[in-house]
């Protein structure tokens, strides 16, 4: 039984996910079923594995996070209150686990990277820069984000969640939600501004 | 109707490229855009920062078979020695477990496994022992006491079991520790006993740092971490007051002040 569809329709099946049937698979899995957990896993893995690649871009390091993601999960289910959708915990969980690891991981740049950019590049920065020089870039600077929008910018960014989503995934008002993705744009665009910019 | 200043703009820039901003509110966000020069340089950016995000790569398809597989064989096993629908009610339950205990202990067997480890068969009715305590124990501050007190044990069975190797065991009284954990901070958060079990919980992290040195299985290890956390969500929150100027925070800085509560600031 392998699963292989997109993003959104995961999400959508997974929001559809009758709640009561989320509930009787959460005391299931509680009461040490692991069936029951198998049921939640593939509900909720491959949202999890695809927003891990996005933010690492590399295979075995999302699968990785993905597993660990789903451990804690375990482990922490018998305190879940579900109050909310199990899938916004779980994304939150994955994406503490996710933005943890981009700020643990030191990718190497390579000397490409490094090469002055001509002043074009302010206008267009992906004309100059190669698309994976970007985005590498992307990812260490979300990194070096303060934790609380690191968070916030996950949600967003890799897990595709709508503004409402991720105030209700971080139990925050969307108020907060905006300013907090505000700032963390701010700071992204003046660390990637940084990068762009060559030596004098 | 009243434009909005520059700065409430700026603000509401990355909303407005988002889509996230209301209709009501998007006519005002255009129009200064075309009057800003400052405002339409800082949406291009956020335009390009999109479409960055945009060309993030999607993973090709997995199966899912061998990464459950996989993860089926790093699930820490979950046994309770109660029937399912018992847990639910074992307070309720209290004058029957009371039964049973003077039933066990008429043969002797409750009182000799006060000092049973989690290898030991006389084990699960150590935790029947607490588990009945706790049940007749109607006051909520020596209810509290105790599952501290329980939560010390758990640690200690951690601590040994640990020592000996037996890391599985380990884990089985770490999450048995999380657990009590847990409960003491929902009786903290209901103003339950604050003068106590705060100084008795905070002991528990120096022996979790013991039970965490004993081992290098990541298991232990992550499950160690995840009672922290809840140590460190189930401890009274105190007000202290303000020293000198603002102190460099670290992430777990961050993410306690991030706890949801009310009046929150960004």
């Amino acid at each position: 039984m392998d699963q292989a569809a997109p993003l959104k329709q995961d999400s959508q099946a997974a929001q559809e996910l009758p709640f009561r049937e989320e509930a009787e698979l959460i005391r299931r899995t509680v009461q040490g079923d692991t069936d029951g957990f198998r049921e939640l896993v593939y509900r909720y893995q491959r949202q999890v594995y695809v927003s891990a690649y996005r933010a690492l871009g590399d295979h075995a390091q999302a699968e990785d996070v993905t597993q660990e993601v789903f451990l804690k999960v375990f482990r922490s289910l018998p305190q879940f209150k579900h109050e909310k959708p199990l899938g916004h915990w779980i994304h939150r969980i994955a994406s503490n686990a996710v933005t943890d690891q981009l700020r643990r991981s030191r990718p190497v740049v390579s000397l490409e990277s490094m090469e002055r950019m001509p002043a074009s590049a302010q206008k267009d920065p992906q004309d100059v820069l190669s698309a994976k020089e970007g985005r590498e870039a992307l990812r260490r600077a979300i990194g070096r984000l303060p934790k609380h929008y690191r968070q916030a910018l996950a949600l967003q960014l890799f897990h595709e969640y709508s503004y409402q989503e991720i105030a209700s995934a971080l139990d925050i008002p969307i108020g907060t939600v905006m300013s907090r993705l505000s700032s963390a744009k701010r700071l992204l665009r003046q660390e990637l501004r940084a990068h762009l910019k060559g030596p004098e | 109707m009243k434009l909005l200043s520059h700065a409430q703009v700026a603000d509401q820039l990355s909303a407005y490229v988002d889509g996230a901003l209301g209709s009501d509110v998007r006519p005002e966000v255009a129009e200064h855009l075309g009057e800003c020069a400052e405002c339409r340089a800082e949406h291009a950016e956020l335009v390009v920062l999109a479409q960055l995000v945009r060309s993030l790569p999607k993973p090709p398809l997995t199966p899912f078979g061998p990464f459950w597989a996989r993860l089926e064989a790093r699930l820490p096993r979950r046994r309770s020695w109660l029937p399912a629908p018992l847990v639910a009610r074992r307070w309720a339950l209290a004058p029957i477990l009371a039964a049973a205990l003077l039933a066990v202990g008429a043969v002797g067997g409750a009182y000799a496994s006060e000092g049973a480890y989690p290898d030991s068969p006389l084990y699960g009715v150590k935790l029947l022992r607490e588990d009945i305590q706790l049940g007749v124990t109607s006051d909520k501050k020596a209810r509290t006491h105790l599952m501290v007190r329980f939560a010390n044990t758990r640690l200690d069975e951690a601590r040994t079991m640990t020592r000996e190797g037996k890391d599985a065991l380990a884990v089985q009284s770490l999450l048995r520790l999380q657990s009590l954990v847990q409960q003491i901070g929902t009786a903290n958060q209901r103003g339950v006993d604050q003068s106590g079990p705060d100084s008795d919980l905070q002991s528990l992290n120096a022996g979790l740092d013991e039970v965490e040195d004993q081992t290098a299985t990541p298991e232990v290890r992550e499950t160690v971490e995840a009672v922290r956390q809840e140590v460190e969500r189930a401890e009274p929150k105190k007000v202290e007051p303000k020293r000198g100027g603002p102190k460099e925070s670290d992430d777990k800085d961050r993410e306690r002040q991030e706890q949801p509560k009310g009046g929150e600031r960004d």
